[in-house]
């Protein structure tokens, strides 16, 4: 086992030292793009305070972190998996440590759907990836894309058929061992086909409380007409450091729908991109974070609405105790051309603590002049009035304060598109709440 | 019931009460009357135990208790209720839920049985009817987008379902018209009885008609100056508050 240090060096030499045992190493077209991709992120280096879209998250604890290189990990034949949602209303597929689980994942998929493993088709090598979907359009600005192209190992390519309506949810597991301070490089693709409609929720759990490192990057297309139900809930234990980055190309009157819940890990970076490059596409970009401790959570999305007609709504609220951070970073782009855009973000943040703080940095480039766009970016403490309103009525502090919280988050859910899960979201936000009662300050 | 004795009590370091002295008997109703600024929510508050509403003299005891350093929660489930001058907005609560939660944290308190669903439902389903309160209201979230008479006929659900041994309604009759006034008099009476007691703090006489005082007191500059019998409230409203506001402590 090789232990390594997270900085920029110890990355690039880590490639050195796996590049000929990563899946499809016989691949020339493969080798070339780790190749060009470990030199864009040699030349690019890991993200510091002064680079304008990390400013906000420092890298810090990650660098100082050292890692093992991964290796194969294994469940014990015993230990139970977290499931969101019931197996009679999901396909489920597991990840462990960033590896696919063909013994651990629902075997029989729905008509219209495939799923094969990145590694199975790297090795293999029978079948073109579509290597034009690992090439991202601001690669400069993506150094940890970068490095995961060059590093990817494993991940999911998911692809949904025209015309299908998926009824059950796909469930993704992505679930560390706690058996290794590993890095994983993870690499997705989802393609939805036109006229088709499915719901894909992902959750990042743990058994155990080890650090890791994961470093994902997703790329989806959504056809024309189609819609995809994309919900994380991302519940890594408080030592994870998560990063991920999420590029989404919605196709002609097609919706790409998100949330995030996200309560764990050390420092999570989640960054959606979305590209509204054809009419009347569609994009919802919603989410709650919850954090305590010395937590990090930054939700970093960028919009492009590239035509006339098109729509982005995204509404996300966080509540942080402890000396969490939060950060979110929205950034909405109107070219010129696109004509009749509506584009409305709001950012919401309630501070429970006199430590906790929150950054937000909401930027509307607009460059057309008949559109509708709107921001809005608060935070603030508990409202003292309605908790008073609430104790005088006979409910202690902590259930008062319980109270509003909920009611906070819970406003953020009702913008969930796929009805059937708001629950789901709404009792983790309960769940969480009673983890972490607050005290009186 | 209520036995205030000298109390003095202060806001941000500023002395607001400088001695009030007032008892309260079951099934009396009283009013404190006073200009603005002469401590009258002060001393509504002091009473629901307010964070920021110091006593720095003399005590509350209620039914024989010292209630002075409990918490607002607490005096709740003693039996204390403050109708709010501006009851507060909740988003996001519903008004079942808020008023389970409240109802059920009481009875803890008092060491009594916790009301299930099904009993709450029926509990409450009596308490609107009686009040003639549409039931939808349970259903929106607490006062939120209601109008000023909703809000305050709120606080009188609440009251009824909390059944309180005292009840201090703080200016309830601000921002009402005379038909939405008329309706919340009628609901505090609803609840009078032998066994509770009621504090109606108002600027104005007219609520009194409505809610008629076995005793009303004069407060001016922190101290009770007068204390009569209802036909004060009348005069005061003749003449005005003039004649107590030249009293300095």
């Amino acid at each position: 086992m090789v232990t390594l240090p997270s900085d920029k060096e110890a990355f690039i030499a880590h490639y050195d030292q796996s590049k000929d045992r990563l899946p499809g190493s016989s691949l020339a077209w493969l080798n070339e793009t780790r190749a060009k991709n470990i030199a864009l992120f040699s030349d690019i280096g890991l993200p510091s305070a002064k680079t304008e879209l990390w400013k906000f998250t420092s890298l810090n604890p990650l660098k100082k972190q050292a890692f093992s290189a991964p290796e194969t990990s294994e469940l014990a034949a015993n230990d139970e998996l977290p499931r969101l949602i019931d197996s009679t209303s999901s396909v489920r597929l597991v990840f462990i440590d960033g590896n696919y689980s063909e013994a651990l994942s629902d075997s029989s998929l729905p008509t219209g759907l495939t799923m094969e493993s990145l590694a199975t088709v790297l090795e293999n090598g029978n079948r073109d990836l579509d290597q034009a979907r690992l090439t991202r359009p601001r690669a400069e600005e993506q150094p940890f894309v970068a490095l995961n192209t060059a590093l990817m190992a494993d991940g999911y390519i998911l692809s949904i058929a025209k015309d299908v309506s998926l009824e059950k949810t796909i469930e993704i597991l992505h679930l560390g061992s706690g058996k290794a301070e590993s890095t994983h490089h993870t690499r997705n693709i989802i393609s939805v086909g036109s006229g088709s409609k499915a719901t894909i929720i992902e959750h990042n759990a743990d058994h155990g409380e080890n650090v890791y490192f994961s470093n994902a990057a997703t790329d989806i297309n959504v056809d024309e007409n189609a819609t995809l139900h994309h919900y994380r809930v991302q519940e890594s234990n408080k030592s994870a450091f998560l990063i991920s980055s999420t590029e989404v190309e919605v196709g002609k009157g097609a919706t790409y729908d998100s949330f995030l819940l996200n309560t764990g890990a050390r420092l999570a970076r989640s960054e959606i991109n979305v590209s509204l490059a054809a009419e009347n596409s569609a994009c919802h970009l919603n989410g709650t974070y919850m954090g305590t401790d010395d937590q990090h959570c930054d939700i970093t999305t960028r919009v492009d609405h590239k035509t006339p007609h098109t729509t982005c709504d995204e509404v996300i609220k966080g509540v942080l105790s402890g000396n969490a951070r939060g950060v979110f970073q929205g950034k909405i782009i109107v070219h010129e051309q696109a004509q009749k855009t509506v584009g409305n973000q709001s950012h919401r943040a309630m501070l429970l603590s006199d430590r906790a703080e929150v950054d937000v940095k909401p930027e509307l480039e607009i460059f057309a002049d008949d559109v509708i766009c709107s921001h809005g970016c608060t935070s603030g403490q508990i409202d003292e009035d309605a908790l008073f309103y609430l104790r005088s009525r006979g409910l202690s502090q902590e259930q008062a304060q319980s109270l509003l919280v909920n009611a906070f988050l819970a406003d953020a859910v009702e913008a969930v598109q796929n009805e059937d899960l708001k629950d789901l979201f709404l009792v983790r936000i309960t769940n969480w709440l009673e983890r972490n009662p607050n005290k009186p300050a | 019931m209520l036995e205030i004795k000298n109390l003095h009590a202060e806001v941000d370091g500023k002395a607001i009460l400088k001695g009030i002295d007032l008892n309260i008997n079951k099934g009396e109703v009283h009013a404190i009357m006073g200009p603005n600024g002469s401590g009258k929510s002060t001393l509504a508050n002091v009473l629901a135990g307010r964070d920021d509403y110091e006593v720095t003299e003399g005590g509350i005891l209620f039914d024989g208790k010292d209630i002075s350093e409990l918490e607002p929660e607490e005096r709740a489930g003693e039996g204390i209720f403050l109708a709010f001058q501006y009851p507060v907005e909740i988003p996001g609560v519903t008004n079942t839920t808020f008023l389970k939660e409240a109802l059920n944290a009481q009875r803890r308190y008092r060491g009594e049985e916790e009301l299930d669903g099904m009993e709450f439902v029926k509990m409450i389903r009596g308490k609107t009817k009686e009040l003639g309160i549409k039931d939808d209201m349970l259903k929106r979230a607490v006062n939120v987008g209601f109008s000023g008479g909703e809000k305050k006929r709120n606080d009188i659900l609440q009251m009824a379902v909390l059944n309180p041994k005292l009840a201090v309604l703080d200016e309830t009759d601000s921002g009402l018209d005379i038909d939405a006034l008329k309706v919340v008099a009628e609901g505090v009476n609803k609840l009078r009885a032998e066994n509770n007691a009621i504090l109606v703090i108002t600027h104005y006489q007219r609520l009194l008609n409505y809610i008629v005082p076995d005793q009303v007191h004069v407060l001016s500059n922190g101290k009770i100056r007068r204390s009569g019998g209802k036909e004060l409230a009348l005069e005061l409203e003749e003449k005005g508050y003039a004649d107590y506001s030249g009293e300095a402590a």
